[in-house]
C-alpha cells in the first residue's frame, strides 16, 4: 500500500505542477468580480474603492492581505511581484502565481503524507479526490489567492496539530508563526480561518490535556492577533486616507441574512459541475472516520462568516447569492480541513 | 438587498457575447455559470448530492477500508466528469483555444493602453484619472484594471477627487473608444 500510495501522491503532485505550468500567461481575468452583471461590478467597485481594494502601490499597505497577489504582477510587490522580478522572463507573473499555489499544495500533500498512516485508504481517497476537483483546477490555473489561502490554512492546521501531538514535533511554534502570519496577511478571510481552525483543532484534541491545548491555542491566537494589530498600526501610521473606520457595521446587524446565507451555501455546495461529489464524500469520510475537528471547523467557519455577512456591507449577501464569494469560501474550507479529514486526531498523531 | 435571487443571465443575454466575453463570464466562481444563474435548489443537483452523500457514508463505513478508498475515488471520478468535460471542451478558456485567447487579451489590453495614453497625453502625470465604462465595456474592466498599472498616470483611489475622467466606450478585442472628459 505504501509504495502505491506514494506513487499516487507523486502523480497528483506532478499533475498539480503541470496544470499550473500550463496556466495562461496573460491574465485575462484580473479581479474576481462578477463581470456578468454591471450592477455587481458597480457595487463591487464602489465597495472596493471604499476599503482600498483597488490595489496599487499606494493602497497595498492599507489592506489586510498585503502579502497576497491578485493576478497583476504590479500589484503584488511582496511575493509574486518579487518572484516575477527575480525569475527569468520566461516565467510571467500569472504563471508564477499558479506555480506558487501548486508548490503550496504539494507542500501540503507531502506534509500530510509524512504524518498519515499507510492504511488510511479512505482519508487518502478523500485527499486525492479533492485535488482533482474541477473547481480546484479552475483556481489553480487562474492563480487566484483563494487556493493558496486554503493550502496555507492546511499547513497552519498541521503545525497546530504538531504542537498538540505527543511528543510535540520540533519547531511547531516556528511553523505556527510562519503559516499563521502568512494566513492572516494573505487575504481578508485568512484571519477568520486561522481562528476557527485553531479553535476546532484544540477543542477536538480530546486526548491532550486542557492546559496544553490552551497553551497551543493561545500561542496561535497571539500570532494571528499580532498580525492584525500590526495592520491596524499601519493604518494609524499611514497618512489619512478615505478608508472608513470599519468595514463591518455591527450596529446594523441583520440576522435576516442568515437564512439566505445558509440557502446559498447549500445551493453552491451541491452544484455538481463545479464540485462533483466532493462535499458529500469529504463530509461522509469525516463523519465515519470520526474526524470531528473537520466538521467542527466547517461549522465554526460558516457560523463566523454568516455573522460577518449579517454585519457586513449590504451587498455582501448579494455577492454571495451570485457565487462571487461563497464558492471560494467553500474551496478555502475544503482545502483547510483536508489534514483534519486525512490525519488522525492530533493527540494520537 | 435581495439575498435569494440570482441575476447572472440577465447581462449575458442582454449583450451579444464574443469568445472573450464568454471567457470572462466563465470566470473563477464556478466551473459553469450554473452556480449563479438560478435562484432555486436544482432538484437534480440535490438528488445527486444526496445519493453521493449516502454512497460516501456507506462506502466509508464498510470494513474493507482499502476497497472503500478505491470506491470513493471511483465515485469522485465519475462525479467529476461533467465538470472536467466543461473545463476541457466547453469553457471559453479550454486548452485548445488558450493561445488565441491570450493573444486576444493581450491585444485588447494594448489597445486600451494606447487609447488611454493618447487621451491623457496633455494631462500632468501627477493627476489621477477616473475611467467610466459604458455597458459594453464593463465586462472588460477586469482586463483594463490590470493594464492600468502600466500607465504613467494612475487611477484615482478611494474617495480621491478625480480632476480628469476618461469615458471608455465601444469596447472589443479590436476596437475601443476613449474620450477625455475634464
Amino acid at each position: 500500500m505504501s509504495r502505491r500510495l506514494d506513487l499516487a501522491l507523486a502523480v497528483a503532485a506532478f499533475m498539480l505542477i503541470v496544470v499550473a505550468w500550463t496556466a495562461p500567461i496573460v491574465p485575462y481575468e484580473y479581479d474576481a468580480a462578477g463581470w456578468w452583471l454591471p450592477r455587481v461590478e458597480i457595487e463591487r467597485a464602489r465597495a472596493g474603492a471604499v476599503v482600498g481594494l483597488l490595489r496599487s502601490t499606494a493602497t497595498l499597505p492599507r489592506l489586510v492581505p498585503w502579502l497576497g497577489v491578485h493576478r497583476a504582477p504590479e500589484g503584488a510587490p511582496i511575493v509574486i511581484g518579487a518572484l516575477a522580478r527575480w525569475l527569468p522572463g520566461a516565467l510571467p507573473a500569472a504563471r508564477i502565481s499558479a506555480l506558487w499555489t501548486s508548490v503550496l499544495l504539494v507542500a501540503m500533500l507531502v506534509a500530510i503524507r509524512r504524518r498519515a498512516r499507510d492504511d488510511d485508504a479512505v482519508g487518502f481517497a478523500a485527499l486525492l479526490g479533492v485535488l482533482l476537483c474541477p473547481f480546484i483546477l479552475v483556481h489553480l490555473r487562474a492563480g487566484y489567492l483563494d487556493l493558496s489561502l486554503g493550502a496555507l490554512a492546511a499547513l497552519f492546521v498541521m503545525a497546530i496539530m504538531d504542537g498538540l501531538g505527543k511528543p510535540a514535533r520540533r519547531w511547531w511554534q516556528l511553523r505556527v508563526l510562519l503559516f499563521g502570519s502568512l494566513l492572516a496577511q494573505w487575504k481578508l478571510e485568512g484571519a477568520l480561518h486561522a481562528f476557527t481552525l485553531m479553535a476546532a483543532v484544540t477543542l477536538c484534541a480530546e486526548r491532550t490535556p486542557w492546559r496544553e491545548r490552551l497553551t497551543v491555542a493561545a500561542f496561535a491566537g497571539i500570532v494571528v492577533g499580532v498580525n492584525l494589530l500590526v495592520w491596524q498600526l499601519l493604518l494609524w501610521v499611514l497618512p489619512p486616507s478615505p478608508l472608513p473606520p470599519s468595514l463591518f457595521v455591527w450596529t446594523h446587524f441583520r440576522p435576516s441574512t442568515l437564512i439566505p446565507f445558509g440557502f446559498q451555501v447549500l445551493r453552491h455546495a451541491i452544484d455538481f459541475t463545479t464540485w462533483g461529489a466532493v462535499w458529500p464524500v469529504v463530509l461522509g469520510a469525516a463523519l465515519t472516520e470520526r474526524r470531528w475537528a473537520a466538521l467542527v471547523a466547517c461549522a465554526f467557519s460558516l457560523a463566523l462568516f454568516a455573522v460577518g455577512y449579517a454585519a457586513g456591507p449590504a451587498n455582501m449577501i448579494e455577492w454571495a447569492a451570485q457565487g462571487i464569494q461563497l464558492n471560494r469560501l467553500l474551496m478555502q474550507m475544503l482545502i483547510a480541513i483536508l489534514p483534519l479529514v486525512v490525519l488522525p486526531a492530533a493527540s494520537t498523531a | 438587498m435581495s439575498g435569494w435571487g440570482c441575476y447572472g443571465d440577465a447581462f449575458g443575454h442582454a449583450v451579444g457575447l464574443g469568445t472573450l466575453e464568454k471567457i470572462l463570464l466563465d470566470g473563477a466562481n464556478g466551473v459553469t455559470q450554473a452556480a449563479r444563474v438560478c435562484g432555486r435548489l436544482e432538484p437534480a443537483a440535490l438528488a445527486i448530492f444526496s445519493v453521493a452523500a449516502l454512497a460516501g457514508l456507506v462506502l466509508a463505513y464498510v470494513r474493507r477500508r482499502r476497497a472503500a478508498g478505491v470506491w470513493l475515488i471511483a465515485l469522485l471520478g465519475i462525479s467529476y466528469v461533467p465538470g472536467l468535460v466543461q473545463l476541457t471542451l466547453v469553457r471559453g478558456d479550454r486548452p485548445a483555444v488558450q493561445r488565441s485567447l491570450e493573444r486576444d487579451v493581450a491585444a485588447a489590453r494594448e489597445r486600451y493602453l494606447a487609447a488611454i495614453r493618447q487621451s491623457l497625453a496633455g494631462v500632468p502625470t501627477s493627476t489621477c484619472f477616473s475611467p467610466t465604462f459604458d455597458a459594453n465595456c464593463i465586462i472588460f474592466t477586469g482586463i483594463y484594471l490590470g493594464a492600468d498599472q502600466a500607465l504613467t498616470h494612475r487611477r484615482c483611489i478611494g474617495g480621491e477627487p478625480a480632476r480628469v475622467s476618461v469615458a471608455v466606450t465601444a469596447c472589443g478585442v479590436d476596437h475601443i473608444a476613449v474620450d477625455l472628459v475634464r
